[in-house]
């Protein structure tokens, strides 16, 4: 039971079963309120949000393992809630858009083995070190801080060019190693 | 004729992709390729799912205590409400309109526009016994919660999943007002009867078809300056399922910040419903009752 997948608890919270919902906040609700915070940074709108996230899983059934993980599903929504909250304090529209795009996440990909979130954080915590500086520092400017890539290379007085290869390089090495470790799990 | 591309300048441009930074022609050059290579799709898929990795590198945060309770109770609210314990009861004709029923199922609400803002059941059920015919507004019994819960929710779902379908909020497109109705095919309305918000309140993406249980109806959805989206209902109920409200309109909302507000003529039964202060979307509704 301990281990139950998150897919199954999912089916069982749209069946109604309460429990379900609590095991997977345990499980992913430090993550969801993770990107809020620091999205939003304030406890009261990330509390906020981390309860909007977790009730629209419930309500609105659009998570499909066939899309991708749950974790993955999460950290998207979260984003892009974070996102719709930002937007509407602030007019950071190009990166709304970019991160828009990601939403619409329509193919199938490897099911992930089930690790926890504790394995989970310190896979991508060791996938990240493997990054160059700068390409760990555009990628995590443009997540969290909502920054355009046109923005940060002003910021950061580079080419846009350097900044795009710099976020492209860097996401593609976080790839590859998040596979490689996830092998060695 | 363009050189091919290396392997390592493909997975460039998908990581742009997923990144959303590809130019205009590396957006062309990496629509062609998806099309020649089906593998990308799972490429852009893997990409993807890294990408949605990156906030577990952030060092750990934890909620306080209390928002996991209070996570739960509201889910408990809304699974109560989905999930009436009484599900498999005979059917019988219910005297309490669908949506006065609703009112007691947990929402927070605000009757008309005297922003009266109450919670728990209990009052909940006192407030609907204020506002609506005194026979209407009779305790009602689990089965016809379930019986009647469903429209308003039913709407209220319809209203988010428009939000998050990739292929946009609408079903067709519009330019101008008096195209709808010829789009519709189970419901018939005229452009005088449309909940149609002035244009420099808000843009008009266009129109669906809905039904919840046998009410059909339509959506139409604006999109205003702040970039929020406003779902307009128009729905064909039939004259006796009226509520009647005390007020004019009656106003809800939903503990996750959507707002609600209904109203009606003689004919139909509309809401607008959005993520927005309550107060917000009660001027709209002047707005669109003006034009």
């Amino acid at each position: 039971m301990e281990h139950e997948a998150d897919d199954a608890l999912v089916t069982r919270l749209w069946k109604g079963e309460l429990p379900a919902l609590g095991i997977l906040y345990d499980r992913h609700g430090s993550v969801v309120y993770g990107i809020a915070l620091k999205g939003l940074r304030s406890v009261v709108e990330a509390e906020d949000l981390t309860q909007e996230v977790f009730l629209s899983l419930m309500r609105t059934r659009s998570y499909d393992s066939c899309r991708g993980t749950l974790p993955s599903y999460l950290t998207t929504l979260t984003r892009s809630r974070v996102i719709d909250r930002l937007r509407a304090q602030s007019t950071q529209k190009k990166y709304l858009q970019q991160w828009r795009n990601t939403q619409s996440v329509a193919d199938s990909v490897t099911p992930m083995k089930h690790i926890t979130q504790q394995e989970q954080r310190a896979l991508v915590r060791e996938a990240l070190t493997t990054l160059k500086s700068q390409q760990r520092e555009v990628l995590e400017m443009s997540y969290y801080e909502g920054r355009s890539q046109s923005d940060i290379a002003e910021r950061l007085g580079v080419p846009l060019g350097t900044v795009k290869s710099w976020a492209r390089r860097g996401l593609l090495q976080l790839r590859k190693q998040l596979d490689v470790l996830r092998e060695d799990v | 004729m363009t050189m091919p591309l290396s392997p390592q300048e493909i997975q460039e441009l998908a990581a742009g992709y997923v990144l959303g930074d590809l130019s205009s022609a590396e957006a062309e050059k990496f629509q062609r390729l998806l099309a020649h290579l089906p593998e990308l799709k799972s490429e852009v898929a893997e990409l993807r799912e890294a990408l949605a990795m990156i906030p577990y590198g952030l060092a750990e945060v934890l909620p306080e205590g209390g928002l996991r309770s209070q996570i739960l109770t509201a889910a408990q609210t809304e699974l109560s409400e989905a999930f009436p314990a009484a599900q498999v009861s005979t059917p019988r004709r219910s005297r309490l309109p669908w949506l006065v029923t609703t009112l007691a199922a947990g929402l927070a609400i605000i009757c008309g526009f005297s922003v009266l803002r109450l919670s728990g059941q209990v009052r909940l059920l006192q407030a609907q016994r204020s506002q609506v015919r005194p026979e209407l507004a009779v305790a009602s019994s689990p089965d016809e919660i379930s019986q009647t819960w469903s429209g308003l929710s039913q709407l209220l779902k319809d209203h988010q999943q428009s939000l998050v379908d990739p292929a946009g909020p609408v079903d067709f497109v519009v330019r101008q007002p008096d195209e709808i109705p010829a789009r519709l095919r189970e419901f018939q309305t005229t452009v005088a009867t449309l909940p149609l918000l002035p244009a420099q309140r808000g843009v008009l993406l266009g129109g669906s078809s809905c039904q919840f249980g046998q009410t059909k109806g339509l959506r139409l959805t604006y999109r205003l300056e702040t970039d929020t989206k406003v779902s307009a209902y128009q729905l064909d109920l039939p004259g006796e399922q009226f509520p009647e409200f005390q007020t004019a309109h009656l106003t809800l909302q939903q503990p996750d910040g959507t707002s609600i507000v209904l109203w009606h003529d003689d004919n139909y039964l509309y809401a607008l419903v959005a993520d927005l202060p309550t107060v917000e979307l009660q001027n709209l509704v002047h707005a669109i009752e003006r034009t």
